[in-house]
């Protein structure tokens, strides 16, 4: 097989990746770019857009250093990026905090950051002509809200339980212009900072891990590899689908 | 930079690989770098897929996998797998009124119990490798939805995927990982020889799908090959839709 024909490279394509102040977002950078996309990198901070281009493979790249979470802002940002092939949207943010203590100033940041912002970004992007025909829209999200919950859980599960519902919606909505959308819900996926502040053992961490049917955490790659086959051509008949990235978890 | 969706050094197996969508998995696995052993019922056919493969080290062995001595026999000529990918299927359009106990064991034989059977077999014989992947070709049918006279192919796939989710976790501990990929309409022969749709019946068909056209073969075989290949390596007990957004109206 020659290299053109893998369906699963992302040759080619453009591939605009939102949410790179999280590991996940800037693996799943990394990754397109290895598997031959050019990449479109949106981000305020200037150091972390440089120090992402130097990791990856050359492909006239670009990078656009704006700050998502401002959505007055967005309009700007929007008319800077150019027609891409993709976009994989990885900005996220949680919260721990049980049902009786949600604040309406909490809510609303949670809101903002994982549904208002997602959201408006596919609209302007959408009504800006930037998402090609075929294009692919990959929301990351998570398995709270839309397959399990847990304690103090709430809000996260209801600004996901929002994007799924929301994908859906756009996945029709859009199907004619040639834009799938789908989403992956990640279970627990570690990072290298993710247990840096915590307070359980090595030991607690462990018996976490063995509620994983497949006895581990998620890696940012394993969403990275995920994400890649949602943009490529290898899922083009593939729409309005969300799959947990879970190692299992939820079958339990 | 390796490429995580390859399956170089990886052996698969691939049933109902005499046409249609296992014929195309087949195809795509060895186009990905894989050796595959190949079985169906129909030496001539299965001959042809082989014929149509890329790469040295396939096998093929003629199995009816509705009948428990011929997969005995193809575990016994199975080397150790990285991954096992089930497509052999029939359609029987049925009211429920009409069904009998002969159809109902025909259907359930081929679609679920020959299926669950291998699996059993290949694990028990040490067959599958750890870290290896087990992919079904179930259907929106039984799972997503049903149409008109399906109600037993319905019964059939809603088994298998229900028995996927049951393996999954079975299994996990081996580091084997299951899942199901569930098309919609793919234009293979089983719709032309079992005539289950006119060509009228198509064109309207195609209406019902929000990207605007009918599954292609391919379609389902990249996602045979994304679920065999280490890219999915943390993703087990799925159910995917493959369905060009039919389900979601």
């Amino acid at each position: 097989m020659t290299i053109m024909e893998n369906p699963f490279l992302l040759t080619n394509k453009t591939i605009l990746v939102t949410g790179l102040d999280n590991e996940v977002g800037r693996t799943v950078a990394m990754h397109c770019a290895n598997m031959g996309g050019r990449l479109v990198l949106v981000h305020h901070d200037e150091d972390v857009l440089d120090q992402l281009l130097a990791q990856v493979p050359n492909g006239n790249h670009e990078r656009i250093v704006g700050n998502l979470y401002d959505i007055e802002t967005l309009d700007d940002i929007v008319r800077n990026i150019p027609s891409v092939d993709g976009w994989s949207n990885n900005i996220m943010q949680s919260a721990t905090i049980l049902t009786k203590s949600i604040s309406q100033k909490t809510m609303k940041t949670l809101e903002d950051v994982n549904v208002h912002i997602p959201v408006l970004l596919l609209q302007k992007l959408v009504k800006g002509k930037k998402l090609n025909n075929p294009s692919s829209v990959v929301l990351t999200s998570s398995v709270s809200g839309v397959y399990t919950v847990h304690f103090a859980d709430s809000l996260n599960a209801l600004v996901h339980g929002a994007i799924n519902g929301f994908a859906k919606g756009a996945a029709l909505d859009l199907a004619r212009l040639g834009i799938r959308v789908n989403t992956l819900n990640m279970g627990v996926v570690e990072c290298s900072d993710t247990f840096a502040d915590s307070i359980l053992s090595e030991e607690e961490l462990n018996e976490k891990r063995n509620y994983f049917p497949l006895k581990r955490f998620g890696s940012p790659q394993d969403v990275a590899n995920a994400t890649a086959y949602f943009l490529s051509d290898a899922s083009s008949w593939i729409t309005g689908v969300h799959i947990p990235v879970d190692g299992g978890y939820t079958l339990l | 930079m390796t490429n995580p969706y390859s399956l170089a050094d990886k052996t698969i197996l691939v049933t109902g690989a005499s046409s249609g969508i296992g014929r195309q998995v087949a195809i795509e696995c060895a186009n990905a770098g894989a050796k595959v052993v190949i079985t169906a019922r129909n030496a001539q056919r299965l001959q042809e897929t082989y014929d149509s493969l890329v790469g040295e080290g396939h096998q093929m062995i003629i199995a009816d996998l509705s009948n428990i001595e011929d997969i005995k026999s193809l575990v016994d000529a199975c080397p150790a797998l990285d991954g096992i990918s089930q497509n052999a299927g029939i359609i029987k359009v049925i009211l429920v009124k009409f069904i009998s106990h002969d159809y109902l064991n025909e259907i359930m034989n081929t679609n679920t119990i020959g299926p669950i059977m291998l699996t059993q077999m290949l694990v028990r014989k040490k067959k599958l490798k750890a870290n290896s992947s087990i992919v079904f070709t179930s259907s929106l049918s039984g799972v997503y939805c049903v149409h008109y006279g399906e109600s037993m192919y319905a019964a059939s796939k809603g088994a298998i995927s229900g028995f996927a989710k049951g393996a999954a976790l079975d299994l996990a501990a081996q580091g084997i990982r299951v899942n199901c990929v569930n098309p919609g309409i793919v234009q293979t022969q089983i719709f032309e020889t079992a005539g289950v749709i006119t060509d009228e019946d198509l064109q309207e068909k195609i209406k019902l799908f929000p990207l605007g056209r009918l599954g292609r073969p391919e379609d389902v075989a990249y996602a045979h090959v994304f679920f065999l290949s280490d890219a999915a390596s943390w993703i087990t007990g799925v159910n995917l839709q493959i369905d060009g957004g039919y389900t979601l109206i």
